[in-house]
Order: C-alpha cells, then sequence, then structure tokens
C-alpha cells in the first residue's frame, strides 16, 4: 500500500499509459499532471489510441446481422424435426403419425435422406434475399471440398454453410444462363444417402455423378434441371 | 395423453419464441464488434466472415448456458477463438499470407484517412500476440484483467504486451510520418 502513495518513475509512468492511456491509476494520474513534457505525452498517447480505435472500425458487412439471424432460426428448424422424431418413435397410433408432413416422415428412417434434406432446406430459406458473393469468396469455401467453380458461371447470389440433417453442406445460389440454382456441395457421412433424381411439389433436384464430391443440384419445378445440372457441371472444376 | 402432448409443444415453441429473441438481440447488440475483432485476428474477410457465422451457429446451440448477459461478449470471444483454432486444424484451408491480404484502401485522399490506412496496415503487421490483447482492449474495452482472463495469461504480461504493441505502433508511424516528411521536401 506504501508503495502505491509513492510517485512513480518516468519509465513506469510511460509504460504505464502505453499499456493503457486510459488508465485510472492515481499516481500515472499526478504523474500526468506533474510537468508539461508528461502531460503532453499522456496526450499524445490518448490521440494515438483515438486514432486506433477508429482505424479498428473495419467495414462490416452490410448482411451479416440477418445472415446471422436466418442462420440461427434455420437451426432451430433442424433442431425442431429432431423433436419430432422422437414422438415418432413414441407414438402408437397410425393416426398421430399421419399428421406429419412427408418431410418428417423421411426422419423416420436410420438412414439420412440427404437429398429430401436439400428439398426440405429449399423450402426453409425461401424467404431469404441472397446478396451477390464474388467468385473468389465463392472458391475460397468451395476449396474445403476440393472444388471450384468456372469464371463462366454467371452470378453467385449466396454462398453459405448449412446443416442438412446435422451435416455441414455449403449451399450456393447461382443465376446461371439457364435459371436461377441451388447447388449443394454435401461431405460423405455415414448412413448418407442420396437419389438420383428428388423433388417434392416446389422443387426438383439432381445427383451430379462427380468422383470428388456429393453435389446436388435443385431447381424449381418447370424449371429444365438436365440443363441446369449439366450447365453447373461444365463450370465446375476439381483442381486438386 | 394428447392434451398434455399439446401444452408441451406450446410451451416449447414459447420458449423457442423467447430464445430466438434472446438470440437475435444477442446478434444486434455484438456482431459488428465481434466481426471486427475477428477479422483483427483473421485478417482475411472471407475467413473472417466463416468464422463469425460459424461462432453464432455455436452460440445459438448453446444460447441457454449464457447466464449472465453481461457476459455475452467474453463468451462469445470465447467460442470465436475456438473456431479459429480449430480453423487450423483443418488442413483444407490454407493460412494467409499476410502479403496477400489487401488492406481496405482509402478512396478519399485527405491526410487523416491516408494516416488510418497506414494506421491498418500497421496494425495488420503486429504480431498476433501483440494485436490480440490491443483489440481486446480496444474494441471490447476490456481492462488488463480481463484481457488476463480472456487469453489465459497474467495480467503483467498483458500490459507487457499492450505497451510493446502501442510502442511498435507509434514508432512506425513516427518513421513513416518523416519518410513522407523527406519525399515531400
Amino acid at each position: 500500500m506504501n508503495a502505491d502513495s509513492r510517485p512513480i518513475d518516468d519509465l513506469a509512468f510511460r509504460r504505464a499509459l502505453y499499456a493503457d492511456p486510459h488508465t485510472n491509476d492515481p499516481r500515472v494520474k499526478a504523474a500526468a499532471r506533474s510537468s508539461a513534457g508528461n502531460r503532453a505525452f499522456a496526450t499524445e498517447l490518448l490521440q494515438l489510441d483515438a486514432a486506433i480505435s477508429q482505424a479498428s472500425k473495419v467495414p462490416v458487412p452490410d448482411n451479416l446481422a440477418s445472415k446471422l439471424i436466418w442462420q440461427g432460426s434455420f437451426s432451430e428448424f433442424a433442431a425442431h424435426k429432431k423433436r419430432a422424431r422422437t414422438h415418432i418413435a413414441l407414438a402408437a397410433s397410425v393416426a398421430f403419425m399421419a399428421g406429419f408432413s412427408a418431410v418428417v416422415w423421411h426422419q423416420h428412417a436410420h438412414t439420412i435422406d440427404l437429398s429430401a434434406e436439400a428439398l426440405a432446406h429449399m423450402n426453409h430459406v425461401e424467404g431469404y434475399r441472397p446478396a451477390t458473393v464474388s467468385l473468389s469468396d465463392a472458391n475460397a469455401k468451395l476449396a474445403s471440398f476440393g472444388a471450384a467453380l468456372a469464371n463462366e458461371i454467371g452470378t453467385i447470389k449466396s454462398a453459405n454453410y448449412c446443416l442438412l440433417d446435422k451435416v455441414r453442406s455449403l449451399h450456393l445460389i447461382l443465376e446461371t444462363s439457364s435459371g436461377l440454382v441451388s447447388v449443394f456441395f454435401v461431405p460423405d457421412v455415414d448412413g448418407g444417402k442420396f437419389g438420383e433424381r428428388f423433388s417434392n411439389q416446389q422443387f426438383v433436384g439432381e445427383k451430379l455423378t462427380t468422383q470428388k464430391a456429393n453435389v446436388l443440384v435443385v431447381g424449381e419445378q418447370g424449371q429444365n434441371i438436365r440443363a441446369l445440372s449439366q450447365e453447373v457441371n461444365r463450370n465446375l472444376l476439381f483442381p486438386a | 395423453m394428447f392434451a398434455r402432448n399439446k401444452s408441451k409443444t406450446g410451451s416449447v415453441s414459447s420458449d423457442m419464441m423467447s430464445k430466438q429473441k434472446r438470440y437475435e438481440a444477442l446478434v444486434n447488440a455484438t456482431h459488428a464488434d465481434v466481426y471486427r475483432y475477428a477479422y483483427w485476428l483473421i485478417r482475411d474477410k472471407a475467413i473472417t466472415e466463416d468464422v463469425v457465422q460459424e461462432t453464432y451457429l455455436r452460440a445459438w446451440k448453446s444460447l441457454d448456458s449464457l447466464q449472465d448477459p453481461k457476459a455475452a461478449k467474453s463468451w462469445l470471444i470465447t467460442i470465436l477463438r475456438r473456431e479459429n483454432a480449430r480453423r487450423f486444424e483443418r488442413k483444407q484451408f490454407d493460412l494467409v499470407d499476410i502479403d496477400d491480404v489487401s488492406v481496405e484502401d482509402t478512396k478519399h485522399g485527405n491526410e487523416t484517412e491516408l494516416e488510418y490506412a497506414e494506421l491498418r496496415k500497421l496494425m495488420t503487421g503486429l504480431s498476433e500476440e501483440y494485436r490480440e490483447p490491443l483489440m481486446l482492449q480496444i474494441i471490447f474495452g476490456f481492462s488488463g484483467g480481463e484481457i488476463a482472463k480472456q487469453l489465459d495469461l497474467n495480467k503483467n504480461t498483458v500490459m507487457t504486451r499492450l505497451f510493446r504493441a502501442r510502442n511498435q505502433l507509434k514508432e512506425a508511424l513516427e518513421a513513416s510520418y518523416e519518410r513522407r516528411q523527406q519525399t515531400n521536401r
């Protein structure tokens, strides 16, 4: 305690201000008042700190908050389905089960039907308004699947990770010359299975036959899904 | 049985509603600071956004474990640092080569903006052990003790690193200022 009331030397004063220009330490504050030189030094460091603080404010992406919120509600959607699954297991009544939608029905099997998950995901993301993503940003994410997109692919409207059941996948939304299309990159998982072609009332999809990754192409009903998946296939590279 | 089931479902969805609201409040209150802190940790915009997304996905999943809203920031920072460390475990991700990082260039040519751009470049070049505590102090206003707790270091170490971080920045700024003066002469 005694040491605390003793004035500090010049070196300690400077070190303390460098470490925290806004310090409330009474000894440092007293030293700052003790001479014109010290006062100038304290002011100089406060100015430096204001500049660092200003410089640290890099622009935050415009849609980041809504993306994060959207992502949270989507994972809630997945968790909700999991609860529904336990209900199915418990319920003895056929009438009870009839109340569940076809999407939840798919959950009953022990395998994960990832094509159906992709379709369910499509229904859920409809309200999401995507922005444009640069090719290099999309390719940075695609790199973890060993894939890349060629320049000619068209506009990339969105490139986000999503959970299909519990499988972390990459969901791209592309605006190609054949129309808007979703492309899912899904890793290999135990029990994961895919349909070669799959659809529900709104969407239709195909699995691309590539050796290196599970790629699902999904478009709206009525779109020429063959043309879409050929276009995606032409522009998909596996550089590794 | 059905009646009970129904009321249970009802309370589950109202829990969900309030969880959703808490989560939205958390995102709105913290995402800008957390993004900036992540950016200064990672120094690459695309990877930063990914890591921030992963961070909030984890945060959502364990939102119930966050009891004290005042602890939200340090809780998120802990998750973020873990997510960032995981990035190095996955070999697919290339490390950011600092020479390739394009530091946001200024569009306005005025002196202050030039200085910020210069400062950003210098901050990017600080070594991580100096950069990280400095950013915790600058962005979140953490005290030395709080930074020590967050980074699992002792407080003296933190104060020394903060001292060196500012000292390096100040000297480098002065050196670059002198260089500019000489070219202007």
